[in-house]
């Protein structure tokens, strides 16, 4: 067996280029399924170890105002495990070095015992000295967007006073792991973040002594988060309650989890191409050493190996090639596993999230592997255990091609490609497959990319054009609206009446905001899939779509509307319409409708704002001192923030797409040729002999190729759009839409990247009809 | 005396699109200890189809082969494959060595599993091959890839020795050296050796000549002496 394994060694040499291209197949399969499995893993143990760790709760709940006493009553209802009344306020906040205005969380955190539920890990520094309203914990990336140390002092307007909080530790929570201010697209460190302050001191500041306005709870084992949630709800109706939800309608719950499935899915579906791939090439690799030594097999079987030991020595080809590209599929795969949990560890903050290569990992990469080995190896090994000795005594039979009918009217080359294709359409068509696929995953990579510029136009130029906008503490009267309106430079102020609702249709229910808008408001737009303008109606409300297919609701319908915190008034009302928003599920009616259903008003929540570009400077340095604001956006710094996350994380991603389609069209053109090459050598060679030039008997070789090819292009164009059409459905979630956009600037760069690998191929193989050794080709029996 | 190998009435048919090919129709033959036999008939007789049975590539449609007392018509795969491997030494037309080979790994290749072979280089030395030893196949000629092939038949110093046209594809001159060392080995080894030759002139080596015509063996002669390679005009 010694003398076989040589031989084996020697074949893999001498076929190293077909043997390196799919050991490199492997290699991508290899990397990309460790680095994005293990990266799934890391995020979902972080979040595991996290919750637990940390005793993330299970169901939430905001109202306007209660006593401490009700805590007490939370903590009897049944199913309830555990109770964490505190006081949690939004505010506006001025951070040294920053020209605008931050938008903050203040978080009541007990100090002098152990928090029960949703525990501050501190990274740095201490919690605040107990009833010292000065001192906070901020949290890590609001912190690390600042460079905020133990000892800075960050400006906050609390209860109509400015204080000066000094940041005394650095903290995470499983609250905040995905740390997005309400209603945003993306996180944005630098203008919002949270921070924990002494429970009692921050209870005073706000006016809130002996009161909680936020709840936590955790579940007993058992219990059934929809009656607590319902129960909950009951008792805090006349306190205001906003509403209690569990951790499905969580926001950094939510978007962590929908990360994480996601992820799963990814590590799942994009490793498989490669192996179908890789066993593609094993298989058209190994199928072609078989076919070429067939003689030799004979002669094996003759001596007396057996179909066993001749079989095992074929399939060991296929072994050889996955164990080289399993080996540095792991190395890269650990690279790219640390490279993306470092990119995760900026918009997901966890205590630790690390890559591991471990056991489990290694698991299901060997399984994949033994998958590919035996995908590859199967064919060729079954057709070597059939092949009868008695055929080493025979000289091999001519390939046999079909005529075909269509082909007398081609020129005889063509007919020379078109019967190389037609002889094995299992290979042809799988190599067809292949570089369409390659060709998908690109255009679904610079998909994504279209689909962001697409929505971040479609967001911040044609529905949102304010330059500010202000979320009020409390809901307040059209004085306010002056109040801002006399801001410098301020040019327009549209105010807005945002009341949180439940709405219902049939048994269907969401938690979501009725938004009381005015009819001639210039600075958000309410528009249709196509950017027009959908009219406010003056009877009924407007549905962003995506709550209308999750209520099951066309417009023509009602749907019953019920008013959360203050005094839960509830009506019927008439789906006018539907308006294609990006994020969230909201409700839209005239304000005066709105304030009518409220029972109160004119009443605002919040406004937006347009200014001066040249006073823009002025208008926030006034906004960080105007009392009574709890929030403030601003869209020119959410643009950039948009802007900045995709530039970041599409360089690496558009990179890795355009190296990994370039591989794969690469690799199944190259073997494809390599084994034309192979196996019609001694055709080519009489052609050369019979006069033909270099560059047409390099075209009969590469035809079959070329055809594959460009039968790919528009197959992999459709397969590209079709994918990218299944991920704006499927990442169309309630908190945020993604746009179908198949650019034809997209269509035309895939295509051209796959063209441009398969012609690099083409002329690699090429270039050896150049040094054809045409007599050695001929005296060579096959 | 019991002979080696033993055909009764064997008759081999292959089934094709065009109905049935009748290779062998009724053979009957026995090969005795030491001899050499040489078999000779138009193309398309059956010759290969006769050398195949005895070398148990393949069985009969009807009819007995025995190698000493197994039935070599009736054997399953692996019976098959430890009887070739233990007894039987295939030299082909076409020598099919392994090209990522060399010489001396070609020959080590049958030795390994062989249960008391000669050594490889003793092999080669047998065809006179013993300083080509780690050439390639690409590296040698026609005739001394036929050689490579006679020491890796011979290596495991076999019972029955094939050999299908081992000079189809070489001149006079080589035919003439490969010969010989068939010769050699089947004097030295004693094994029994049978082969396929459209040169008439190759059947004066042989101590039976066999003639075939359509699947039977339609003449049998004995040389009553045997000519040696060197002297044979071609
Ligand atoms: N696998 C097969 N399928 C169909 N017919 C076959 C097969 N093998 C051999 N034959 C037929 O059996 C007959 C005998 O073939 P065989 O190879 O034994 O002839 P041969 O005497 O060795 O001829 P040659 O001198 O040309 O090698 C031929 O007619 C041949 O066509
Ligand atoms: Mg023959």
């Amino acid at each position: 067996m010694r003398t076989l394994r040589r031989a084996l060694r020697r074949d893999l040499v001498r076929m190293a280029a077909q043997v390196a291209t799919a050991a490199l197949v492997v290699a991508c399969g290899v990397a990309v399924l460790a680095g994005m499995f293990g990266t799934w893993q890391a995020l979902a143990r972080a979040q595991r170890e996290f919750y637990a760790d940390a005793r993330f709760a299970d169901v939430f709940a905001s109202l306007t105002r209660a006593p401490r006493a009700v805590e007490a009553t939370l903590a009897a209802v049944d199913g309830v495990a555990a109770v964490r009344a505190r006081v949690a306020v939004d505010v506006v906040l001025d951070v040294p070095g920053l020209a605008e205005p931050a938008s903050g969380r203040l978080v009541g955190v007990r100090v002098d015992a152990p928090e029960p539920l949703n525990r501050v890990v501190l990274r740095a520094g201490r919690l605040p000295a107990p009833r010292r309203a000065g001192e906070a914990v901020a949290s890590e990336a609001f912190a690390q967007a600042h460079g905020l140390r133990p000892g800075d002092a960050v400006g906050a307007v609390i209860g109509g006073r400015l204080w000066a909080l000094v940041v005394v530790g650095i903290g995470l929570s499983p609250e905040f792991v995905y740390e997005i201010a309400p209603g945003a697209l993306v996180p944005d460190a630098r203008h919002f973040g949270v921070l924990w302050m002494d429970e009692d001191a921050l209870a005073a500041a706000s006016g809130r002594d002996g009161a909680f306005n936020d709840v936590a709870l955790a579940l007993a084992p058992g219990a059934r988060a929809e009656q607590v949630v319902a129960d909950v709800d009951a008792l805090l109706a006349p306190y205001g309650g906003r509403g209690a939800y569990g951790r499905d309608d969580h926001v950094s719950h939510r978007y962590l989890t929908d990360e994480i499935a996601q992820n799963r899915v990814t590590a799942t579906w994009l490793p498989a191409v490669f192996f179908a791939v890789a066993a593609f090439l094993v298989a058209v690799t190994l199928g072609r050493l078989v076919a070429m030594q067939r003689l030799q097999i004979g002669a094996l079987r003759a001596f007396g190996y057996t179909r066993g030991e001749v079989a095992a020595h074929y399939a060991s080809f296929a072994l050889a090639i996955v164990a080289v590209g399993g080996v540095a599929g792991l190395a890269a795969g650990t690279g790219l596993g640390a490279l993306l949990t470092r990119l995760y560890r900026d918009f997901y903050r966890f205590p630790e999230l690390a890559f591991r290569l471990d056991a489990e990992l290694l698991a299901v990469v060997a399984a994949a592997l033994a998958a590919v080995a035996v995908a590859g190896a199967a064919g060729a090994s079954a057709r070597v255990a059939a092949l009868a000795p008695a055929d080493a005594m025979r000289p091999p039979t001519p390939p046999v091609y079909r005529a075909g009918r269509l082909l007398p009217r081609l020129p005889a080359s063509a007919r020379m490609v078109a019967r190389a294709l037609a002889r094995r359409p299992f290979a042809s068509a799988a190599g067809v497959a292949g570089i369409a696929v390659g060709l998908a995953l690109l255009v679904v990579g610079f998909y994504f990319r279209d689909a962001l510029e697409v929505l971040l136009h479609a967001q911040f130029e044609m529905a949102r054009r304010e330059d500010v906008a202000v979320v009020f503490r409390e809901p307040s009267g059209p004085q306010a609206l002056h109040a801002l309106a006399r801001l410098p430079g301020v040019t327009r102020v549209e105010g807005e009446r945002a009341e949180p609702v439940r709405v219902a249709a049939g048994h269907r229910v969401r938690r979501t905001v009725l938004v009381g808008v005015a009819p001639d408001d210039e600075l958000a737009r309410l528009l249709d899939r196509h950017g027009r303008a959908v009219p406010l109606p003056a009877q009924g409300v407007l549905l962003s779509a995506k709550l209308a297919e999750g209520l099951y609701v066309r417009p023509g319908a009602a749907v019953d509307v019920e008013l959360l915190g203050g005094t839960r008034r509830a009506g019927r009302v008439v789906v006018a319409g539907l308006v294609d928003d990006w994020t969230g599920l909201a409700l839209w009616a005239p304000r005066e409708v709105v304030d009518r259903l409220a029972g109160e008003g004119p009443r605002f929540t919040g406004a937006r704002l347009r200014a001066d570009r040249d006073a823009l400077a002025d208008l926030y340095r006034s906004l960080k001192e105007t009392p009574g604001l709890a929030a403030v956006a601003l869209r020119e710094q959410t643009v950039a923030t948009f802007r900045a996350i995709l530039d970041r994380s599409f360089a690496l991603s558009a990179a890795i797409d355009v190296g990994f389609a370039c591989l794969i069209a690469f690799g199944l053109v190259y073997n494809g040729a390599r084994v034309a090459l192979s196996e019609r050598a001694a055709e080519l060679a009489t052609l050369r002999v019979l006069g033909f030039t270099r560059a047409e008997t390099a075209g009969l070789l590469l035809g079959e190729q070329a055809v594959i090819t460009l039968a790919a292009i528009p197959l992999g164009m459709a397969l590209g759009a079709a994918l990218a059409a299944w991920f704006a459905t499927r990442l169309s979630t309630e908190l945020y839409r993604i746009p179908f956009v198949v650019t034809s600037s997209t269509l035309g760069l895939a295509a051209l990247v796959t063209l441009a690998s398969a012609v690099a191929s083409g002329a690699l193989v090429g270039w050896r009809v150049r040094a054809f050794d045409l007599i050695g080709v001929l005296k060579a029996r096959e | 005396m019991v002979p080696v190998l033993r055909m009764e009435g064997v008759t081999r048919s292959y089934r094709t699109g065009a109905g049935e090919v009748r290779a062998l129709d009724g053979v009957d033959l026995a090969l005795w200890p030491g001899e050499f036999v040489v078999l000779l008939g138009p193309s398309g007789s059956g010759k290969s189809t006769l050398l195949n049975l005895l070398g148990g590539l393949d069985a009969p449609t009807t009819g007995g082969i025995w190698y000493r007392d197994h039935d070599l018509a009736h054997g399953d795969d692996a019976s098959l494959t430890r009887y070739r491997r233990e007894h039987v030494g295939f030299v082909f037309q076409f020598f099919n060595l392994l090209p990522s080979l060399t010489a001396e790994e070609n020959v080590a290749l049958v030795t390994e599993i062989a249960r008391a072979p000669l050594a490889p280089r003793d092999a080669l030395a047998l065809v006179g091959l013993a300083e080509r030893a780690s050439h390639f196949p690409s590296q040698l000629s026609g005739g001394e890839q036929q050689r490579v092939a006679i020491a890796r038949a011979v290596a495991k110093r076999p019972d029955v020795l094939l050999c299908d046209e081992p000079t189809g594809s070489l001149d006079a001159q080589t035919g003439r050296l490969v010969l010989e060392a068939i010769d050699r080995v089947n004097r030295e080894l004693r094994a029994v050796t049978a082969v396929i030759t459209h040169n008439a002139a190759i059947a004066a080596l042989g101590d039976r000549v066999l003639r075939m015509s359509s699947g039977r063996i339609v003449d049998e002669h004995r040389n009553a002496v045997r000519a040696s390679a060197g002297t044979l005009a071609w």
